[in-house]
């Protein structure tokens, strides 16, 4: 073999080396964010603040009913009359087949509107969808800092009269990981077939300890 | 003093008057096809109702209120995702022209009825007036689940 064609050859294999480098790498990488269709991971989850909620029972709802179990999380008020059932309604669906596929999945639903949702209104509201389903609220601060946390928004929007006032709120599913850190959305929307298989996907790779 | 000609005009407009209420004419041109209400978790302060609308008149039609006496207010609301943002908005009036279809669907437009009266439950009727301009249609919605 003359030098040429070693240095050649030398070069052909580095090459590979580098390609399957790069493939093994991918591979690696890809496996700690899976993607996902319905929505997007974070490539690096991002944490919770503390915060202070209460559920329809009256019991302290705070960061620590994040950690030890996947979270979705859904924001909205019980005077929506189309937007808040229609995706409850699918959760309704996707939690039912998680249920039957034995994926653990917590299901809260935040409202925005805490004048008007009293724990016991938030309760019949929530519980109508499934009894598993949590519903909490809070004041404005705690409310804030929670959304603000899970980079969502709302606001209140005057109506016709004082008491027809409306929330504006964000639309999104935030998938929340044993950590109690944001892992990533799920946009409208909502499709329960591809939420069953991204859900299934993401919390069977990295089940809750 | 009265004169019988004069009083025969007014009796006459008046008859017309209740001729007209009697016989509720409705906002012409109007139809309503599949008119359901989503049935709501018990306790709900606020339903949406849906349908879908047609002006099959040769004039514009506008809906420019809604009466349900089974709510304490009716109104036209939609809905839209505005940068991953749901927002509802009140539709004070709405303007078909003729031929136009308007339909009502989770997710988009829909009646917002605040404030049930009595428990409606699946399988419930109630009635929704349409107010037009000068008329009036009566639709019997009747409640179920989406699926």
């Amino acid at each position: 073999m003359s030098s040429s064609t070693q240095s050649v050859l030398f070069g052909v294999v580095a090459a590979l080396a580098a390609v399957a480098g790069l493939v093994v790498a991918q591979l690696h990488f890809g496996s700690k964010t899976p993607s996902i269709e319905s929505g997007t991971l974070l490539s690096k989850p991002r944490p919770i603040a503390e915060f202070q909620l209460v559920d329809s029972a009256g019991h302290p709802f705070g960061r620590s009913r994040l950690e030890g179990q996947w979270t979705l999380i859904f924001t909205g008020f019980t005077y929506c009359p189309d937007v808040c059932p229609n995706t409850l309604a699918v959760l309704k669906g996707v939690k039912a087949r998680l249920d039957e596929a034995k994926v653990p999945l917590q299901v809260v639903f935040v409202s925005v509107d805490p004048e008007r949702d009293t724990g016991e209104r938030l309760g019949l509201y929530t519980h109508y969808f499934n009894p598993d389903f949590i519903g909490a609220t809070g004041n404005r601060d705690n409310l804030d800092s929670l959304t603000r946390s899970l980079s969502l928004i709302y606001a209140k929007v005057p109506g016709t009269t004082p008491d027809s006032y409306t929330m504006d709120h964000s639309a999104a599913l935030v998938l929340v990981n044993p950590q109690a850190e944001v892992a990533g959305y799920f946009l409208p929307p909502h499709r329960p077939e591809a939420l069953v298989r991204d859900l299934e996907n993401v919390v069977r790779r990295t089940p809750a300890r | 003093m009265i004169r019988p000609l004069a009083r025969a005009a007014v009796l006459a407009g008046l008859a017309a008057m209740l001729a007209s209420a009697g016989a509720r004419a409705d906002c012409r041109g109007l139809q309503v096809a599949e008119p359901w209400i989503r049935s709501a978790p018990p306790g709900a302060m606020a339903l949406a109702a849906y349908a879908e609308l047609r002006n099959t008149g040769p004039a514009p039609l506008t809906i420019s209120g809604l009466a349900a006496a089974d709510f304490e207010r009716a109104e036209l609301h939609r809905n839209l995702i505005d940068n991953g943002v749901a927002r509802m908005r009140a539709v004070p009036r709405l303007t078909l022209a003729p031929g136009e279809a308007l339909t009502l669907a989770p997710g988009g437009y829909h009646l917002m009825l605040l404030r049930p009266r009595r428990a409606l439950a699946a399988g419930a009727a109630s009635r929704i007036e349409f107010l037009c301009d000068d008329d009036r249609s009566a639709v019997t919605f009747v409640l179920r689940s989406p699926d």
